[in-house]
């Protein structure tokens, strides 16, 4: 029997090491402005914004088990929303966000009310006929300039703090607080008693419901969140481009949220935000390899779909452990 | 012997054997093949070893690279710097709906270079390719990429209007000059003109007006046909204020689904109940395919014909058309017929490149890049005031494939004549012919510059 | 009144063409539970094996050929990949559907690589070319050809349905599963040739669309909305709900673009919200075994 020294630092257990890592990636975020070049600060700030995204559809798909084929629409509405509440009806810009992201929330729970009956597939084309009449009904809208959308969307007037939001450093610190507050809120929600409820939903919501919980109010609750964080990534989006168009609602938007999801790893809470940050760095680095990123993403797709469900979050999860992992042998 | 005595021996034999090859596997590397309990211990234990300090580097090396590489995709790369080349971003759809233009309208551009034999005033010229996608937002992305990481003197190309529209107020506010070689949307160069933008085709008012006012003269009523959404509205608008202009009547507008409609039958059903004289119509891609062949089968093209634009009738969906598309004339702003030396030595140089005749994508290719090297020329390589470089090509006046080229006031090129084309059968093949050559209507107002 | 038979036969067409695509999906899932999103690119394929086929003119060889071509693909993927990954215990709705889903994109990818971005067609048959002449127009033979086509296959996969001995397997299977095993049968043998049936019409459907639709490599994702919603509204795995909604669809479409082009863009989605509302399951949904 081989003795084993106890060395007694700070354990290397998982949960640790997540927080260590966790740490470690803010700052390195939060770096991003003073070390890179503007076009990496761009990169960035389109990572945060679609991993946003990707944590929204993940509370649906991943937490919740619906895949929805039609979330694009709440980037829509993130878009549109401030457009017209802000260029249409001269809302000032600090009162036009929050209003936004309220509608946002609001649409969601409204769909999911509307879904409540349905089935898992059934809501699958439901969530892409909505969005795809959403788009329908904006490209028509002659008030919001239909397929050329609508431009001179507003950044918040950041002088107060002596800082311009047109900078693209400054933009890129406004985004990544709220891509801080956000998921932080958001992973303080699905590791409640919440989201152990809508994980219930997802393995088997009969006995959820044999257990006494109203899985209905649970279930418009998560479309709620799931709505209302993809309306945050899409006033971010259009911000940064500065105008809307009906092209955010269009079902390829969804399909590349769901690319980024699985990629990423839909049975984690990280998972999305790897994802979203492959597929936004792969796409810009596989242009100058390649034209044909549509045959290597669905490649990818269907190889972690098949393969290697965890995803990304759970390749980085295996590393991590490898070395604990060894160790109880 | 008993039984003992031979597990004794086995015994023995395995020991020593079990010696022998640990004794190989830590100092010759010989694999270890022999089993016993203790092998198995030593085995793990001297892998253990091994692994642990393989893991460590794996893992290192592991990080080190994804960071590599995530570092290097995003084009942390410095461009050796000896002659400065002149930086053009040529950003095109060139996978999706409008992958065929941007091919075609990209080696147009490559005919220009080569005519300038890839130099202007001593300097290269780099040209950067992105996608955009037809999607505005990943435009603006790419257009921010070409700036940032490029450092890109100009922007160049783009297909769809929405681009257009999205990159002209782009470059107005990065003030980076962007010359549209497509986008023909009113308002680029109409109420979203700026000195950064310049467009080297054409507004859909100024093609589709003029041939309206032409089928005026041969058609009393007419009635149109296209795709619900702002290009539509634009090239169908300026056909029906040339027709009208010059006393015919419109009898009914038809609006299809944007992208969305396939069967176009019940709309033709509509068309041929009004009984007009002519139909226009303009759609692009699929659609055009669509609405051309199911045309002809509903027996409309002999007793109502169908007229369009070079995007309903595209040279390269001509063999999908097939005998839908014989007879079909359409208005456009490049022949191969027109017969001026620019035009005949542009055809030239493409047969010989590419062993077939340019379509109009090409032309429009061409006459984006001419323009834009020709100023660059007359700047003698300094392109460093943005501003200078689109009001000195603003200011020219040459000769081109399309006859006399020249800007107006909003930075739009000017369509001095437009051409009237009919698809005829020479064999198995269907060529163009050219018919006409008419004025070209002007442009909408809005331009406060 | 000429006019609204014109659009009366626009739109039995039109519920055919899709009656065929959403049959094959209908069989698949009706079957395999499995929601099998690659449909449209087995559309593609077929539509592209076809052009290749009829290069010398011959539609009759892509039309016979172009369905054998998508259903042995069909097959290569149910027997190669869907199966192996339900026996490794990945066979929930959401894999298979992300699966396909996944493959979807390959093959539109594959397509455009392969064939790049020029647009191809099929011509129509000679004997099927010209129509007869209604409210003033004339309606395509072919197209007549089209309903006759679709009320055949509904016709010819009821007969199979109802009246052979793998019909009543894949009724049987449809009910429960596992007793058809204990039976004796291999289902697994059963399920590909189901799927390649399946993928086989998708096939037909795509070549017998090319006269009319024209074939590019995104075709399979902008039928694909279409056929889901049919499916849907149909009822999941139900034949006659698949008839019957394409019949819905198909005409509301037609009636929409004749009578009130406005909707056109959104109408059709509002009825399928309107007609989940009222019944969740889909109009002729089956009844099926819960616990």
């Amino acid at each position: 029997m081989s003795k084993q020294k106890l060395i007694p630092i700070i354990k290397c257990t998982s949960r640790n090491r997540v927080i260590h890592l966790t740490v470690i990636a803010v700052g390195l975020m939060t770096l991003v402005p003073f070390v890179l070049n503007d076009y990496q600060i761009s990169l960035g700030t389109e990572v945060m914004i679609f991993a946003l995204y990707a944590l929204g559809i993940n509370v649906l798909l991943g937490y919740t088990g619906y895949v929805s084929l039609g979330h694009a629409m709440f980037l829509g509405i993130g878009g549109y929303g401030l457009a017209i509440l802000s260029v249409l009806w001269g809302w000032p810009v600090w009162a036009a966000v929050p209003a936004t992201f309220l509608i946002g929330a609001i649409l969601g729970g409204v769909i999911g009310f509307a879904c409540l009956r349905v089935g898992k597939i059934q809501f699958l084309v439901l969530t892409l006929a909505f969005s795809q009449m959403l788009s329908g009904a904006f490209t028509k809208l002659k008030a919001t300039g239909g397929t050329d959308g609508m431009a001179g969307i507003p950044r918040p007037d950041l002088a107060w703090l002596g800082v311009d939001s047109w900078n693209n450093d400054i933009f890129y610190l406004y985004v990544l607080t709220f891509f801080l507050v956000v998921t932080f809120t958001l992973y303080r929600v699905l590791h409640s008693p919440f989201g152990s409820v809508l994980v219930g939903i997802r393995e088997n919501e009969r006995r959820m419901v044999a257990l006494g919980y109203r899985t209905g109010r649970y279930k418009i609750g998560a479309f709620a969140i799931s709505g209302f964080v993809a309306t945050v990534a899409g006033l971010l989006l259009a911000q940064r481009t500065g105008f809307a168009t009906p092209d955010y609602m269009s079902w390829s938007y969804s399909g590349e949220g769901i690319l980024m999801v699985i990629i990423g790893g839909m049975q984690s809470f990280s998972g999305p935000i790897l994802g979203a940050g492959f597929y936004v760095l792969a796409k810009a680095g596989l242009a100058d390899i390649t034209d044909e990123y549509i045959v290597v993403f669905g490649l990818l797709f269907m190889i972690v779909v098949a393969g290697f469900r965890t995803g990304l979050s759970g390749l980085i999860k295996v590393i991590l452990t490898w070395r604990t992992r060894n160790e109880r042998t | 012997m008993s039984e003992n005595d031979i597990l004794k021996d086995c015994h023995l034999t395995q020991r020593f054997k079990a010696s022998r090859s640990v004794h190989d596997f830590m100092h010759h590397g010989e694999p270890l093949t022999v089993n016993t309990k203790a092998e198995e211990t030593m085995k793990q234990m001297i892998n253990y070893q091994k692994t642990g300090i393989t893991m460590k580097l794996a893992e290192i090396s592991i990080a080190s690279a994804a960071l590599a590489v995530a570092l290097a995709l995003t084009g942390w790369s410095s461009t050796a710097a000896a002659e400065e080349p002149i930086k053009v971003g040529l950003v095109l759809p060139f996978k999706g709906v409008y992958a065929n233009l941007a091919e075609n309208f990209a080696s147009g551009w490559d005919i220009a270079l080569d005519q300038y034999n890839g130099e202007i005033a001593g300097r290269k010229i780099k040209v950067f390719r992105e996608d955009t996608e037809a999607n505005p937002n990943v435009a603006v992305q790419r257009a921010t990429k070409l700036m940032n990481a490029e450092n890109v003197d100009v922007l160049a190309g783009v297909v769809s209007s929405g681009v257009g529209v999205a990159l002209g107020q782009f470059a107005n506010q990065q003030k980076v000059p962007i010359v549209l070689g497509m986008a023909i949307a009113d308002v680029i160069t109409g109420k979203n003109c700026g000195p950064y933008v310049i467009r080297t085709s054409f507004s859909a008012h100024s093609l589709t007006s003029g041939f309206g006012r032409y089928l005026a003269n041969s058609y009393k009523t007419a009635s149109t046909l296209g795709p619900d959404y702002a290009a539509g509205h634009a090239m169908i608008g300026g056909f029906n204020a040339g027709f009208r202009g010059d006393g015919g009547e419109i009898k009914g507008e038809h609006w299809s689904a944007f992208k969305q409609t396939k069967d176009w039958g019940p709309i033709l059903g509509k068309i041929q109940s009004e009984k007009p004289d002519a139909v226009y119509s303009f759609y692009a891609g699929s659609e055009s395919v669509q609405v051309v062949k199911q045309y002809a089968n509903f027996g409309l093209k002999d007793s109502i014909p169908l007229y369009g634009d070079h995007w309903l009738y595209d040279e390269s969906l001509w063999d999908a058309m097939g005998d839908a598309a014989v007879g079909g004339r359409f208005v456009t702003t490049n022949a191969l017929d027109v017969d001026n030396e620019a035009n005949h030595l542009f055809i030239k140089a493409f047969k010989k490149k590419y062993g077939k005749t340019p379509d109009i994508n090409a032309y429009l290719g061409y006459e984006n890049a001419l323009p834009l090297f020709k100023a660059i020329e007359a700047l003698g390589g300094d392109v460093t005031d943005s501003a200078k470089l689109v009001k000195t090509m603003r200011g020219l006046e040459f000769d081109a494939p399309r006859g006399r080229y020249t800007f107006n006031n909003d930075n739009n090129a000017v369509l001095d004549k437009v051409y009237v084309i009919e698809i005829v059968r020479d064999g198995d093949k269907l060529k163009p012919k050219l018919i006409d050559s008419i004025a070209g209507g002007s442009d909408l107002s809005g331009c406060n510059m | 009144m000429d006019f609204f038979i014109l659009n009366i036969l626009n739109a039995m067409q039109l519920s055919m063409l899709i009656f065929i695509l959403a049959i094959g999906l209908t069989l698949i899932f009706g079957l395999m539970d499995t929601l099998n999103l690659a449909h449209g690119g087995f559309y593609t394929i077929g539509a592209y094996a076809g052009s290749q086929l009829a290069i010398n003119g011959s539609f009759w060889l892509a039309f016979l050929v172009s369905p054998l071509v998508a259903g042995i693909a069909g097959a290569i993927l149910q027997r190669f990949a869907l199966q192996p990954l339900a026996s490794k215990g990945r066979s929930t709705h959401l894999d298979f559907a992300l699966f396909t889903f996944g493959l979807l994109f390959v093959i539109m990818g594959g397509a455009e690589i392969i064939f790049g971005s020029a647009y191809l067609s099929i011509d129509a048959p000679a004997i099927l070319k010209g129509g007869f002449a209604i409210s003033g127009v004339t309606f395509p033979y072919y197209r007549v050809f089209v309903i006759f086509l679709g009320l055949t296959c509904g016709g010819v996969l009821w007969l199979l349905i109802d009246r052979t001995v793998l019909g009543a397997v894949v009724r049987a299977g449809v009910a429960d599963r596992e007793t058809v095993c204990t039976l004796g049968i291999d289902i697994n043998r059963v399920f590909v040739v189901v799927f390649a049936l399946g993928c086989a019409f998708a096939g037909l459907a795509g070549v017998v669309s090319a006269p009319i639709f024209g074939i590019y490599s995104h075709m399979g994702a902008s039928i694909l909305v279409v056929t889901l919603i049919v499916v849907v509204v149909g009822g999941l795995g139900s034949f006659k709900g698949s008839f019957w909604a394409s019949i819905i669809v198909g005409t509301f479409e037609t009636m929409a673009q004749a009578y009130a082009p406005d909707v056109q863009l959104y109408g059709l989605y509002i009825l399928l919200a309107l007609i989940l509302a009222v019944k969740p399951e889909g109009l002729f949904a089956i009844q099926r075994r819960i616990a």
